[in-house]
């Protein structure tokens, strides 16, 4: 579709995200939760709705709404209620989840995000607590899906923002930043593949300028960032296309097809679900006190943009460095422990984002995985800042320390490094030794092409790679000069 | 009569049941005098008084999040019309969050 035709409208778009609390326990029992074990081996009762069971909400989960509610300055209500929402899906095993509806637990707050080199705010409409459902497996071909009921009542925090976005790739900005902002708080590990954070997206069109809001669709199963975009992008086009050809949207719930890289209607909204929401019998009123909230606020870990501001006033660093190192949580204690150990943060900030970082990327891992313990970075810095390693070989150092977890010293003798010959007058007997060698070389400099003195430079460095080359440059000069 | 026979179908249907047209014209009867019953509650006077959905004033119980005992996977799947490597096994349908698709 031409851009032209996109330009006239706007788009409107607003994100529900579930967050899967990283609690040991489900929502509303003590059967354990966790991924990638065994079907079927995590379950109780209460999951299963066997008779008489009854559900028990789980503290740390609360606790953890607390958290993101502070950290999005959500206003929380000391009461809310659980309610539930029924539909039949065999992986409901009670014919209703029990979630949060006319009383969340928390109202109003917003995220701030990066987008387009500006700081700017989402607002937050709800932050509600639910449980989450069993998973499925559908085999291509085969008419039957098969049930796992291990995530069956796993505790989840739904957040919903206004339809505050206005392109998918500020929706997806935000996404970015909720991820991150989960994880630095330690409730969420946010990967999104394995579904521990999912999206589903509203959206709509209207003429720019126009006040009233175009109606809306709803997407689904928006598992990664990369679909977020795409599914976004591709609604918007749908819709545009459709009002442009005289037609009009329909009110519908969409699948986004990862694989053929298009949505599908699975309901309109004559088929839309009626939950027949009512208050949970089984559970009395949630009630979270002023003394409670204020117990988890102090403890409250710092948030990523305070850290990346901090890191800027503390440390000197630039913001897009300070930005990259506070990308991640782990990344951002990484940097600092380098630091507390002595490594001078601006040496640390570059190395870490020119070596390590390249170094993670080439082997796919993350920053857990990584192999330097801060300790043993925080002396290969000190040795390059006392000038015992040149540039250069801290370069070659680290990446062979990188590979095989060993000490700088461990690593220098094995491959031959030695600290850089300081004596200038050693350094100085090489440098006549070279200019001697290359007689037309040196008339030329000497007649004014000083691009030559590069070739001076690389002759002598070749002699003996632990050559410091800025003493090399300081004492050649003198030498072809003098 | 306060309640249709479409409301009837329709409520019937959102609870997946299927009843026959001369079971709906009995149930319509019957839920009619059940609400009936219950609309005598609108003659309260409930001036002043908060919502309430529990009659006893109980604050929701908070537990310590402490992993209990799974139930053996034999025993879960032994209620389940079918199974498949432990899984349950149903006719196939399409669900909302899609985590599970493939």
């Amino acid at each position: 579709m031409n851009d032209e035709l996109l330009a006239k409208y706007e788009s409107v778009i607003g994100l529900e995200v579930h967050v899967q609390l990283k609690t040991d326990t489900k929502m509303f029992s003590r059967s354990r939760a966790a991924f990638g074990q065994e079907p079927n081996t995590l379950t109780d009762p209460v999951v299963l709705a066997l008779p008489g069971a009854l559900p028990v909400v789980n503290r740390k989960a609360v606790e953890y709404g607390i958290k993101i509610a502070l950290a999005t300055h959500s206003t929380i209500h000391e009461m809310s209620r659980f309610a539930r929402k029924h539909y039949f899906y065999p992986d409901l095993p009670k014919g209703y989840q029990i979630s949060q509806y006319e009383q969340p637990l928390a109202t109003g707050g917003r995220v701030e995000i990066w987008h387009e080199d500006r700081r700017s705010e989402i607002a937050l409409t709800r932050i509600h607590l639910e449980e989450d459902s069993g998973k499925n497996f559908h085999r291509e071909g085969v008419d039957e899906s098969l049930v796992d009921y291990n995530r069956a009542g796993v505790a989840l925090a739904e957040i919903v923002s206004e339809p505050d976005f206005r392109s998918p790739e500020q929706a997806v900005a935000y996404l970015r930043a909720l991820r991150q902002l989960v994880r630095y708080l330690g409730i969420c590990d946010g990967n999104m593949e394995e579904g521990s954070l999912r999206c589903d997206a509203n959206v709509s069109i209207r003429p720019r300028g126009q006040e009233k809001l175009g109606t809306k669709t709803e997407l689904k199963n928006l598992n990664s960032f990369k679909a977020v975009k795409l599914a976004l992008h591709y609604e918007i086009e749908r819709h545009v296309a459709l009002i442009e050809q005289g037609g009009e949207v329909v009110q519908s719930t969409l699948l986004w097809d990862a694989a053929a890289g298009q949505t599908r209607v699975i309901r309109t909204k004559e088929e839309a679900h009626d939950y027949r929401y009512f208050p949970e019998p089984d559970l009395p009123v949630l009630e979270v006190p002023r003394p409670w909230i204020d117990e988890v606020a102090a403890h409250l870990e710092e948030l990523p943009l305070d850290r990346r501001q901090r890191f800027v006033d503390q440390y000197g660093l630039t913001d897009y460095d300070a930005g990259v190192l506070t990308d991640e949580w782990n990344l951002a204690e990484y940097f600092e422990e380098v630091v507390r150990l002595g490594g001078d943060p601006k040496k640390a900030a570059n190395w870490i984002q020119t070596e390590l970082l390249r170094l993670l990327k080439e082997d796919g891992r993350s920053i857990d995985e990584q192999p330097m313990s801060p300790k043993v970075l925080a002396d290969l810095l000190a040795r390059m800042a006392s000038g015992e390693l040149t540039g250069r070989n801290a370069k070659v150092v680290g990446e062979r320390m990188y590979q095989t977890g060993r000490t700088v010293d461990e690593v220098r003798e094995e491959l031959g490094i030695r600290p850089p010959e300081r004596d200038e007058s050693v350094v100085e007997a090489v440098c006549r030794q070279v200019v001697d060698a290359h007689p037309d070389e040196t008339a030329r400099y000497r007649d004014g092409n000083k691009r030559l003195f590069g070739f001076f430079v690389g002759q002598v460095m070749k002699q003996d790679r632990n050559q410091d080359p800025k003493l090399v440059s300081k004492v050649l000069k003198r030498v072809l000069e003098g | 009569m306060r309640i249709s026979i479409e409301e009837v179908e329709h409520v019937a249907q959102l609870a997946h049941l299927k009843f026959g047209q001369d079971e709906i014209a009995a149930m319509a009867r019957e839920l009619d005098a059940i609400l009936e019953h219950v609309q005598k509650l609108q003659e309260l006077d409930v001036e002043g008084v908060a919502p309430t959905t529990h009659a006893v004033p109980v604050i929701c119980p908070l537990a310590d999040d402490e992993p209990a005992a799974s139930l053996p996977r034999q025993a879960v799947v032994a209620n389940a019309p079918d199974t498949l490597d432990g899984l349950v096994r149903v006719p196939k349908f399409i669900d909302d969050s899609g985590a599970g698709l493939t």
